[in-house]
């Protein structure tokens, strides 16, 4: 499955070396990455480059995962931003946390690249078809 | 003298007079006389009559006629002197006597004079009836009786003292010397007998003695001896009671109560718990032995003492606990048991079990009966044990949080070997990739994380190894410049956010010995701590200068500090400081490198400020080989 080109994803990671394979991954696959190693320039970046999907650790060096999801769906413009948690925190317990927070996803370290691309392309997939509706929508 | 006045005479004397002569024929009477016999005639007209008719006329009024007929006319024939008590009919008593008057013409009268002694004889009988009921009882009483003279001679002994009657006799008069000598017996029972006699003598008050007499059969009977000498008006000895009473029964059960008693005393005494009865009126009624130590009293006999404050070395505040205690105990009628602190006026403690219970009894009336033992060492050890639990619960919880962090810790260097993996795979099964993904940037990266997992998991081993005290301390000469340079060049010529460490080491050119392997520790866990706790902010700091004597190195950053509370404990294991937020670590650098330093020898400071920084240093001596050969690696 290919996707345009034009769809963004946000990786907020503060381990290079994470960052670096996940960003070869995407791009092998098509998608374009941008990486964010805090808390503030991956806010930041939603601000700027309005990605379409965000990966986000937990552990940052200047904020945690969680302030980051509660400041995107406290977002009216931004809420819908498919949010998707990349951590070692891998209790049962952490997962639920995340998922209640409002989390789109949640994702283990480590993890296989098939795990990645399918939760990006399963939720853009989603995006594209609420898009698509809203947009026939509003020819009718 | 007249006739008419011997009669007069006999008449007021009371006596009645009858003389015959030797052919029986009466010569004289009085009027007595006729009364007497209740003749209905005057004296003088009986003059002339046969004296035995006079008899068997008279005779009914004797209470055995038979004899008195007899007597009349037999005493005269022998004519010797008679006196004799004749019981009369009506139960009174005469004493008649029987005389010869010779007179000058070779003949002889009769005569006889009669009294009343009626009162006399009822007296003597009534004295010998009431001796004989007293001798009865003497002899009764189930104790051997007899009473001494001043000189301790028999005057009296009854049946149970002797029981023969013939030694008995024997014994009056006589004394227990005499006795012996008698029996040929040894005369010790006569000295025994005779101290005790003087000793009632010598005091004037009676002398009591329990004596072992040996029966035939062998077995002892117990003999309670009372010497009681009894004294007249004018406190002259009269006589001495002795008297002797077989309490064998009671001196067995006395000396088997004394023999439970005594067992009961030894083995109350030989308990190291406490034991005591106070009655509710707060007053000690029995105590033992391990009282005296658990009270830490100096009085020797507590017994009747109302209040502990005067008899032991307690406080006040462990005195009034205890009379709550006893109150609570008396006024529920119930029980309480706990443990208590006794606190003594040298500041010393002890922890007291107790059982106190209320019991109520006819001798003692109501009272609480307490248990104490002293059970400080145990509750000491209760202690040490209960603060072992919980340092190893804390080690424990340490350990699963460490367990956590480092499952965490791992999984990041993971996911980056695996997507490497991935990625290496993909541009092998693509030939016509980008050029610029090229797979030795991944089999770097697969390398550098695979030491960076093994970084932890050796940080886990040393650990595991100072905690088991098997690490081995192994120093070698070392140059110093060349071996600095070559673990800062090798592990931070950039650090992975970019910076780069200042270092600068001063050095005179010795060799130093050092275990190089615990030392890289040291300075691979301060420089990285120091990088990692100062994102965003200048570079750290390393400073390694040698002096004549010592070996200093120094990390210094700008990072985030460490509070003062958390300093203490910052070199324990798996501790982390309360600032570290979001930084990632295991908590185990600190300890790993105060073990080191510490099997060095060294010691180390630390100097820190919140928001500003930190710099630690490490001191180790010069030339410590010799000296620390085969420290003790117990961090």
């Amino acid at each position: 499955m290919q996707t345009p080109k034009d769809e963004l994803v946000l990786v907020i990671e503060d381990d290079p070396g994470i960052a670096h394979v996940l960003e070869t991954i995407l791009n092998l696959n098509n998608i374009n990455v941008i990486v964010a190693n805090n808390g503030v320039l991956g806010l930041q970046y939603i601000k700027e480059k309005k990605p379409q999907i965000i990966l986000c650790d937990i552990m940052l060096p200047d904020m945690l995962g969680y302030d980051i999801l509660k400041i995107v769906k406290d977002d009216n413009e931004k809420y819908k931003i498919p949010f998707i948690f990349l951590t070692a925190f891998a209790d049962p317990s952490d997962v639920r946390r995340g998922m209640n927070e409002g989390a789109d996803d949640y994702i283990t370290k480590p993890f296989t690249s098939e795990t990645i691309i399918k939760a990006i392309q399963s939720r853009l997939e989603i995006q594209r078809n609420i898009e698509s509706r809203r947009i026939s929508d509003l020819a009718v | 003298m007249e006739i008419s006045s011997i009669n007069k005479i006999f008449d007021i004397s009371g006596m009645g007079l009858l003389v015959e002569d030797a052919n029986r024929k009466i010569k004289f009477t009085n009027q007595k006389f006729v009364e007497f016999m209740q003749i209905d005639s005057k004296p003088e007209d009986m003059v002339g009559l046969d004296c035995a008719l006079t008899a068997k006329y008279a005779k009914h009024l004797f209470a055995d006629p038979d004899k008195f007929e007899f007597d009349i006319i037999d005493i005269p024939k022998k004519c010797l002197p008679t006196d004799e008590i004749i019981q009369m009919a009506n139960g009174s008593y005469f004493k008649r006597m029987y005389s010869a008057f010779f007179l000058e013409n070779g003949s002889y009268d009769n005569v006889w004079v009669y009294q009343d002694v009626t009162i006399t004889v009822e007296k003597s009988l009534e004295i010998e009836r009431q001796k004989e009921f007293y001798l009865n009882i003497l002899n009764e009483i189930p104790a051997d009786i007899a009473i001494f003279n001043d000189k301790h001679k028999y005057l009296y002994l009854n049946r149970i003292a002797v029981e023969n009657e013939e030694t008995r006799n024997w014994l009056i008069g006589k004394d227990d010397f005499e006795y012996c000598e008698h029996k040929n017996i040894d005369s010790k029972l006569a000295n025994l007998r005779r101290s005790w006699f003087n000793e009632a003598l010598n005091n004037h008050k009676p002398f009591q003695k329990v004596d072992e007499v040996k029966k035939p059969n062998g077995t002892i009977k117990y003999v309670l001896r009372i010497f009681h000498p009894i004294y007249n008006k004018q406190n002259e000895l009269t006589y001495v009671v002795g008297y002797g009473i077989d309490i064998t029964d009671q001196y067995e059960t006395a000396i088997f109560i004394e023999n439970q008693n005594l067992r009961f005393k030894k083995l109350i005494n030989g308990l190291t718990d406490g034991v005591f009865q106070i009655g509710v009126d707060g007053k000690l009624i029995f105590y033992n032995h391990a009282i005296l130590n658990i009270i830490k009293s100096d009085v020797n006999n507590l017994l009747g003492y109302f209040d502990f404050k005067t008899i032991s070395n307690l406080t006040n505040k462990s005195i009034d606990n205890l009379y709550r205690l006893f109150k609570k105990v008396a006024a529920n009628q119930a029980s309480e048991n706990g443990i208590l602190a006794f606190e003594f006026k040298d500041k010393s403690i002890k922890y007291i079990d107790y059982y106190f219970w209320f019991s109520s009894n006819p001798v003692d009336g109501d009272c609480v009966i307490g248990r104490i033992s002293d059970v400080t060492l145990q509750k000491l050890r209760e202690n040490d044990l209960n603060s072992i639990i919980h340092k190893e619960k804390e080690l424990n919880n340490l350990k699963s949080h460490f367990i956590n962090i480092t499952s965490h810790e791992l999984r990041t260097p993971l996911a980056v070997i695996m997507s490497s993996a991935e990625i290496i795979d993909m541009i092998l099964s693509k030939p016509n990739l980008d050029q610029k993904i090229k797979p030795e940037n991944y089999t770097n990266k697969i390398l550098a994380e695979v030491n960076r997992i093994t970084d932890i998991l050796n940080d886990l081993l040393i650990v595991g190894q100072i905690e088991s005290g098997k690490i081995k301390f192994k120093p070698e000469p070392v140059n110093i410049k060349e071996y600095i340079e070559k673990i800062v060049t090798e592990n931070y010529s950039t650090y992975k956010d970019g910076r780069s460490i200042d270092y600068r080491v001063q050095e005179d050119g010795r060799k130093v010995q050092l275990d190089k392997n615990l030392m890289r520790h040291v300075i691979l866990n301060l420089i990285e701590n120091a990088f990692k706790y100062s994102p965003n902010k200048p570079a750290p700091i390393l400073e390694v200068l040698q002096t004549a004597n010592e070996l200093k190195i120094s990390v210094k950053d700008y990072g985030i500090g460490i509070p003062k509370k958390d300093m203490e404990n910052l070199f324990q294991t798996f501790y982390r400081a309360s600032n570290v937020g979001n930084i990632s670590g295991t908590g185990v650098g600190l300890m790993i490198v105060k073990h080191a330093i510490q099997t060095h020898n060294g010691r180390i400071e630390l100097d820190s400020k919140v928001g500003e920084g930190t710099t630690i240093t490490t001191y180790i001596p010069i030339n410590n080989v010799n000296d620390t050969k085969h420290a003790d690696t117990k961090g």
